[in-house]
């Protein structure tokens, strides 16, 4: 791996479906129907500070997300995703240049719901495995160049106004890894995911048959941790907007703790999405 | 709504996942939105059963904030109602309404979200699809489907 691999080898926001009623930076039990594809285009900013010896300084990453899922059963689904990354490092040192535009890891991730049970007109609780691999994009710069499997459960709850989202994805690094590493994900150590959210629909207070959209309020915890002792805990709060063939959403990424000593640090990001339902 | 009667805004209580009052199929007013074993399905006027609301107050209450869905169909025009969970969005509809919209004989879905309610228009000159038809491609959509009502009957 060259050195500059080990910038953002892996795209902050894991690959997550791209249906109904999941918060914005975490996977949820939602899954697009039987032939039904949905896209997803998120742009990603984050603003990263490595103040460490021979560290990368201030950076500032672009990450623009195209994430297809498309509905092989009821229950089963596949999803891809490619992100296009963008950075502005102060103190490139190793790495190749200061900035550059480059293709991330790709992501395929295998979804499959093996819990469902639906209580009312809208309330349900769902369960699905979630499996998959980061592809390696092999573009100098910004590929890990190794493939690494994905494992993980997801957990979702509707109850009226109410939904609660959570889950786990672990990350079995198989690279290399190297002394330059940015985002979490990017060394060769293994890498854990633990999302929780709740959404709230603002309006409408009930839904109807002539009901074309709604509003939500997401509250998110993002937790990283990785096997080389470092952790992140981050809170993502957001707006969602969710039409009958469309939904639009934003949130703020803000550091609570960080415990790293493996890769820069996190000042704030933020994530603004559309999904469409073909 | 296209009802020229006053219409009361309560619903069944079955919408609310209490038991749906089995006198409801001789009661002089039906209820659009029940969709529990037991309860009358044959609805057009979009009223509810007066049994059933005077059993909950509380009902009540809520439902004259939740008008049931006005259901406006052509004299004659032939519909099917399947009754649904777990559509917890409008994105959910809209996945709904396109497998049904792929079954033959379909010509337009409503679907209540609330009351978890699927109103599908069909095409007099074709066969009406089977109510296994219409449960499929509620369940292939991602969701539980429970009882159909095709034209003409009436749950007992």
């Amino acid at each position: 791996m060259t050195p500059a691999a080990a910038v953002v080898a892996t795209a902050g926001a894991w690959v997550t479906p791209a249906d109904a009623q999941q918060s914005t930076d975490m996977p949820a039990a939602v899954q697009p129907g039987l032939d039904v594809l949905i896209v997803r285009e998120e742009a990603v900013f984050m603003r990263l500070d490595d103040p460490r010896l021979g560290g990368a300084g201030s950076v500032e990453l672009y990450e623009f997300e195209t994430t297809f899922a498309y509905g092989l059963t009821r229950d089963a689904a596949v999803m891809l995703h490619v992100p296009v990354m963008v950075h502005d490092i102060e103190n490139p040192g190793a790495i190749a240049s200061d900035q550059g535009v480059g293709l991330d890891d790709l992501q395929l991730m295998f979804q499959y719901r093996f819990y469902q049970e639906d209580v009312g007109p809208i309330e349900t609780r769902r369960a699905v495995l979630l499996s998959g691999v980061e592809v390696p994009s092999y573009d100098d710069g910004f590929s890990s160049e190794s493939f690494d499997p994905l494992l993980g459960l997801a957990y979702t709850r509707i109850d009226g106004r109410h939904g609660l989202n959570a889950s786990a994805l672990w990350k079995f690094n198989t690279g290399t890894g190297d002394d330059f590493e940015l985002e979490f994900g990017d060394s060769r150590f293994d890498a854990l995911r633990l999302d929780g959210s709740y959404l709230y629909r603002l309006v409408p207070e009930a839904y109807t048959a002539d009901t074309l959209g709604s509003h939500y309020a997401q509250f998110q915890v993002l937790g990283r941790y990785e096997t080389n002792g470092d952790w992140q805990v981050m809170l993502a709060p957001g707006w969602m907007y969710e039409g009958r063939r469309w939904a639009f959403e934003a949130t703020v990424h803000l550091p609570v703790i960080q415990e790293l000593d493996g890769r820069a640090e996190l000042e704030w990001g933020l994530n603004l999405g559309v999904r469409y339902l073909f | 709504m296209s009802t020229t009667e006053p219409v009361s805004t309560a619903v069944c209580c079955s919408a609310s996942g209490g038991e749906a009052c089995a006198g409801c199929v001789t009661a002089a007013k039906d209820c659009a939105a029940c969709a529990a074993p037991g309860a009358c399905a044959d609805c057009a006027a979009g009223v509810a059963c007066s049994l059933c609301s005077a059993a909950d107050p509380e009902v009540v209450a809520v439902a004259a904030t939740t008008p049931p869905a006005p259901v406006d169909i052509p004299d004659g025009e032939p519909v099917a109602t399947i009754a649904a969970r777990g559509m917890s969005c409008p994105l959910c509809a809209s996945n709904a309404d396109r497998r049904l919209m792929k079954i033959d004989g379909v010509t337009w879905t409503r679907i209540d979200l609330g009351q978890g309610l699927v109103t599908v228009g069909l095409d007099p000159a074709k066969p009406t699809p089977s109510a296994d038809a219409l449960q499929t491609a509620v369940r292939d959509a991602g969701f539980t489907a429970q009882e159909v009502t095709l034209p003409g009957e009436v749950r007992e």
